[in-house]
């Protein structure tokens, strides 16, 4: 058993978790919505790229610019079709709407691509690794990027939200929508802003999942439970909070697959329960949940 | 000057009681059938029964409670294996042990509820479903051989009990969905079940009156988990196989279940029996047609759902009303009648 090799995995894990979480964050944060098909959304986005790179023959990281742009759209397009509809009214509706397109995402993807599991062949990249302390640790250089890329969403991200203009609005329609529409703000446009980032960054973490390890149609529904966890875990309305729960999240995952393979998700979503009994606020939220 | 002297307060109306006979004649022709030897409509009542069941709690935490769970395959798949450790492991008769197994997953749900119910809203419903998996991961990997870890067990039918086993239990479903609903109506009409609905509209509003909303809350979880495992138990007495995948899938379970529920009228005592109904019509109908495969009924119910909670935010049920304002099986609401007029709680 190597303890200090689980930890560092369960770091760079952690990094990707941070990322499917960050769209769960905002989306909860601006518009107080809890998107169930966000999971299914990085799944499908895996899918195109994967569609993309067989079709054109061309690297998966090329892929990511053109999947990018199109999860943009995507992400107003849902949340002028869908979202705004159930924006601030019973969130039951909320919950039976985003349901309904998750398990409607889901089957259109197994019914396009069949149930087998597909991976993004990123080649040779994918197997070159660092090591460290002898050959105990041992860091790959793909899983390390990807930490540092997901390290820098959220950089950019809390400056977008922290810096700027749109970033106040955003602030403000989160405070309070009515007084925010008051002051001059389109709250339409933050929520198609705050939705197409969303969707964005995690059709990112899908891809970047779908270059280290397989993925098929029926994976949505766990990685929206790993976006959710880091989500509480780190605490709601602090992205370097999703940070630190994603990590969590990641190193409970490792240990526990260390102790026992059947244990890997086990172990991670005990120690998510713990911290909802010990801390229901989060280890980096202020407020209790409202 | 019109002085109140001559009113009546009333809850039940001649349609309701039509309507009400109605169904009963409905329950009277199941128990016909479950009297009789054929089997395939047997089958097809036990699922009905089971998923009016299932459909009608769901309703009861989110409709009438504000509890959006997405995780009542949590108590399908603990009533299952309830079913089983008293069953196969403890010896206890098949038919007797429904009821214990489903007062065991009742007290299971106390600690469960007690971590989901630090969860609001949207995450209480993600938190059900964590919870749910958690559960499903625990059996998975429990090796006895009662419980057979991920593969699973089959329930064990003695030779004295296999003769005449579909028409038992098409009776046990039939006793679980009368008395469900019935405890539903009932509940809702008690003093408990209007706390129940001012909570749901307006938390602040019904604690400024001295109601506990958590305790009402907490008390309908529990409730509700009770209800849903007696009837998986009643479910798994039929379909006899248990494996931790199916009975603690979200698919199988919780997705028909609120389909059904946003289909017929979410927040209704009628809705849920409506939607479980039609689901199973338009189910039977598509299952004997090549097109409609697997994942084409699962995209559509999808997408109905979406469509419901979108624009039909009434469901059925409340087009229905819309239509027929009179229209009632299981009158909640009280009528005041004074001499000539006649008002309800709207004041309609």
């Amino acid at each position: 058993m190597n303890w200090l090799n689980a930890i560092i995995q369960g770091v760079l894990v952690g990094g990707l978790y941070a990322m499917y979480a960050t769209g769960l964050s905002v989306s909860f944060g601006v518009m107080r919505l809890v998107n169930l098909a966000h999971g299914d959304l990085a799944v499908g986005s895996a899918f195109i790229a994967s569609t993309f790179c067989l079709a054109t023959g061309l690297s998966p990281f090329l892929a990511i610019f053109v999947v990018l742009p199109l999860s943009a759209l995507v992400g107003i397009g849902l949340q002028v079709a869908v979202f705004n509809r159930v924006v601030g009214v019973d969130p039951s509706y909320q919950i039976v709407a985003t349901f309904g397109l998750s398990i409607a995402i889901q089957n259109v993807l197994l019914q396009q691509y069949a149930a087998n599991p597909r991976a993004l062949n990123i080649g040779d990249f994918g197997n070159r690794s660092l090591k460290l302390v002898g050959d105990d640790v041992v860091i790959g250089l793909f899983p390390l990027s990807r930490f540092v890329v997901a390290v820098l969403v959220l950089v950019l991200l809390s400056l977008f939200i922290g810096r700027t203009r749109i970033g106040r609005a955003f602030r403000a329609t989160s405070d309070d929508p009515d007084i925010a529409r008051l002051m001059g703000v389109n709250i339409r446009v933050i929520y198609a802003v705050a939705f197409a980032i969303a969707v964005t960054t995690v059709a990112l973490a899908g891809i970047f999942n779908g270059m280290q390890t397989q993925f098929s149609a029926a994976d949505g529904p766990a990685l929206l439970i790993y976006a959710f966890e880091s989500v509480i875990i780190g605490g709601l309305g602090s992205l370097w909070g999703t940070l630190c729960g994603g990590i969590i999240l990641g190193i409970a995952q490792t240990i526990g697959a260390e102790i026992d393979p059947g244990w890997k998700q086990l172990i991670g979503h005990l120690v998510f329960l713990i911290v909802l009994l010990v801390r229901p606020m989060g280890i980096f939220g202020k407020d209790e949940l409202r | 000057m019109t002085s109140i002297q001559e009113f009546s307060v009333s809850r039940t109306t001649i349609t309701s009681r039509i309507c009400q006979s109605v169904l009963l004649i409905c329950v009277f022709w199941m128990l016909f059938i479950a009297s009789g030897d054929n089997k395939a409509s047997q089958g097809k009542i036990i699922d009905l029964c089971v998923f009016i069941v299932l459909a009608s709690m769901w309703n009861l935490l989110t409709g009438f409670s504000g509890l959006i769970s997405i995780g009542q395959q949590a108590f399908v798949g603990l009533g299952a294996y309830s079913l089983i450790v008293l069953a196969n492991g403890a010896g206890i008769n098949i038919y007797l042990a429904v009821i214990p197994s489903a007062i065991i997953v009742a007290v299971i749900s106390i600690p469960l509820g007690l971590v989901a119910f630090r969860l609001r809203g949207g995450y209480f419903a993600i938190g059900t479903w964590v919870i749910a998996e958690v559960v499903r991961l625990i059996v998975k990997n429990n090796q006895s051989s009662v419980i057979g870890a991920g593969t699973g067990t089959s329930l064990e039918v003695p030779e004295s009990l296999k003769s005449g086993r579909y028409q038992v239990t098409t009776f046990i479903a039939i006793s679980v969905v009368v008395v469900s609903v019935v405890f539903v109506y009932l509940f809702l009409r008690s003093r408990f079940g209007l706390a129940l609905q001012s909570v749901r509209d307006n938390e602040t509003g019904a604690r400024s009156l001295g109601v506990d909303s958590y305790r009402v809350r907490f008390v309908v979880y529990i409730v509700a988990s009770f209800f849903t495992s007696l009837a998986a138990a009643t479910y798994y007495i039929k379909g006899l196989s248990v494996q931790p995948d199916a009975a603690f899938n979200i698919g199988s379970w919780t997705a028909p279940i609120i389909v059904m529920v946003v289909i017929g009228g979410i927040g209704t005592i009628e809705g849920p029996i409506i939607g479980a109904v039609l689901y199973y019509l338009v189910r039977d109908f598509v299952s004997k047609h090549e097109f409609f495969s697997d994942p084409t009924f699962l995209i559509l119910t999808g997408v109905v759902a979406l469509i419901f909670a979108l624009f039909v935010k009434g469901g059925i049920w409340g087009l229905l009303l819309r239509k027929f304002p009179k229209l009632t099986v299981f009158p909640v609401k009280r009528r005041v009648h004074i001499e000539n007029f006649e008002f309800d709680q709207r004041g309609n």
